[in-house]
């Protein structure tokens, strides 16, 4: 008998990855209510769910999730936008933009690229989690960091280390990811 | 507004202290991986000697210190000083530095738990101290 | 001095050096705690070597060095031995011990024996260390540390 070692939560994903390569947005089983949802309840599911209730059980913990589950989504939103460009970073640049702006993620804009110092960062407006949210202490879209994060990783081939260093959260209306090339 | 956020360049040469400070740690029996592991789970520097996927340990290392402090919280217990896993084939065990930063450990089973953890206590506070200062800089 | 109180004696002159080192401001904190961390190490060197030698003495069965109730130095020969028990139980009776310091004015607490049916263990506190060997009931512990060499 054949073992499925996949969890129910990786076959789920797998999945919504598929959906996502495909470039159809259309869902079945939602004919009446249709593929897309309030933005507060995708931020309900990123702040609350993936944010304070994590924070609960995790405390310090939580960003490195909710950064590591953005790296996730980077890493394969990276091999779609990859695929056939031959490395051409303009080509994958204006990929991953459109993939963006159709999940309606965020509008990607790089902002400073400089490959010789290893620095590239990429401005996220309307970002999809902070939209609407005022008065944080902190950046705190963790989630985009590790996405912009896996995106540039996949590019390059190397390890990279992302950080939100102005979000609009906070009040500086829009989120600016600063990635670093190691 | 600026971001709050703790930024550790792993790439400057100023960072020489920690990574002699983790070479140390590596000679001590039994230990085969000594990290450094920023508040994103992301690992600033490390010295080991197998491969292992930086990211996922990182990570890790966050949600398993951030789940033992919350749980040492429930019971009054204040403080976390220091997160011991103790494995089928060693021990990991991770020691808050300052600002979300965490020092992980990686042993064999063969390790001497009270000698690295007696090495561990006496290295954090020269790690914090040198933390302060860098990122007071 | 007989050998073993030799011993002790140097292991208790490299503890005092490395806690004296400990508490030197940390100006400098890299060159400081890098001249702690060496003395650190020849004291916790010195402890494996007494206790390599204490365990080959006739009619010793283990020795092994406790830090908080948990293993620092075992020899090669004892690493069989159940580490963890033996730690829980210097632990256990330190803290007991500790509390007849004060109630009992004996002090601050240099060594611990407890003698069984079958074997005995003598904790000896050696700076932040407690050094414990073990041995059958009828050995003359001693004796046998003292007439080693």
């Amino acid at each position: 008998m054949i073992q499925n070692s996949k969890s129910d939560y990786q076959i789920a994903q797998q999945q919504i990855l598929d959906g996502i390569i495909s470039g159809e947005f259309d869902i079945e089983n939602r004919n009446d209510l249709g593929p897309l949802i309030p933005i507060r309840l995708f931020q309900a599911l990123r702040m609350v769910a993936l944010g304070s209730n994590v924070e609960d059980i995790l405390g310090q913990g939580a960003p490195s999730l909710v950064y590591h589950s953005g790296q996730s989504l980077g890493l394969a939103m990276g091999q779609i936008a990859a695929a056939n460009i031959d490395k051409d970073l303009e080509t994958y640049v204006g990929k991953i933009k459109l993939l963006c702006r159709q999940l309606s993620i965020g509008l990607v804009v790089p902002d400073k690229v400089d490959l010789s110092a290893g620095v590239l960062e990429l401005r996220v407006d309307e970002c999809v989690s902070c939209a609407g949210i005022h008065h944080v202490s902190a950046p705190i879209c963790h989630f985009e960091a590790g996405m912009v994060g896996g995106i540039v990783k996949t590019f390059f081939n190397r390890n990279v280390k992302a950080t939100e260093t102005k979000c609009n959260a906070l009040g500086d209306k829009t989120c600016l990811i600063r990635v670093d090339l190691l | 507004m600026s971001s709050n956020v703790q930024f550790l360049d792993p790439r400057k040469s100023q960072n020489n202290e920690i990574d002699s400070i983790l070479r140390n740690l590596m000679n001590i029996q039994g230990v085969s991986a000594a990290a450094i592991v920023d508040s994103d789970g992301f690992v600033t520097h490390i010295h080991r000697d197998f491969e292992i996927n930086t990211d996922a340990i990182g990570a890790s290392v966050q949600v398993v210190f951030g789940a033992a402090a919350k749980a040492a919280q429930h019971v009054g217990h204040h403080l976390t000083n220091m997160v011991i896993c103790e494995n089928n084939d060693g021990y990991i065990l991770s020691t808050p530095i300052d600002a979300g930063f965490i020092l992980a450990l990686v042993t064999q089973r063969e390790a001497l738990l009270g000698r690295v953890r007696f090495e561990l206590k006496e290295t954090i506070p020269v790690l914090k101290k040198l933390f302060t200062s860098y990122l007071a800089n | 001095m007989h050998w073993f109180e030799s011993q002790l004696a140097q292991l208790d002159t490299l503890a005092d050096d490395y806690l004296a080192a400990r508490r030197q401001p940390a100006a400098d904190i890299v060159n400081v705690s890098e001249a702690t961390r060496l003395k650190r190490a020849a004291f916790i060197d010195a402890v494996q070597s007494v206790v390599d030698k204490v365990v080959k003495i006739e009619g010793v069965s283990a020795c092994a060095a406790y830090h908080d109730g948990l293993i620092l130095a075992q020899s090669a020969e004892a690493s069989n031995m159940d580490a963890d028990a033996f730690g829980a139980i210097i632990q256990e009776t330190i803290r007991a011990a500790q509390h007849g310091e004060t109630s009992l004015g004996l002090g601050e607490i240099e060594q611990i024996v407890i003698v069984g049916a079958v074997n005995k263990l003598a904790m000896l506190s050696v700076g932040p260390i407690i050094l414990c060997i073990s041995s059958p009931k009828g050995v003359n512990l001693a004796s046998v540390l003292s007439q080693a060499k």
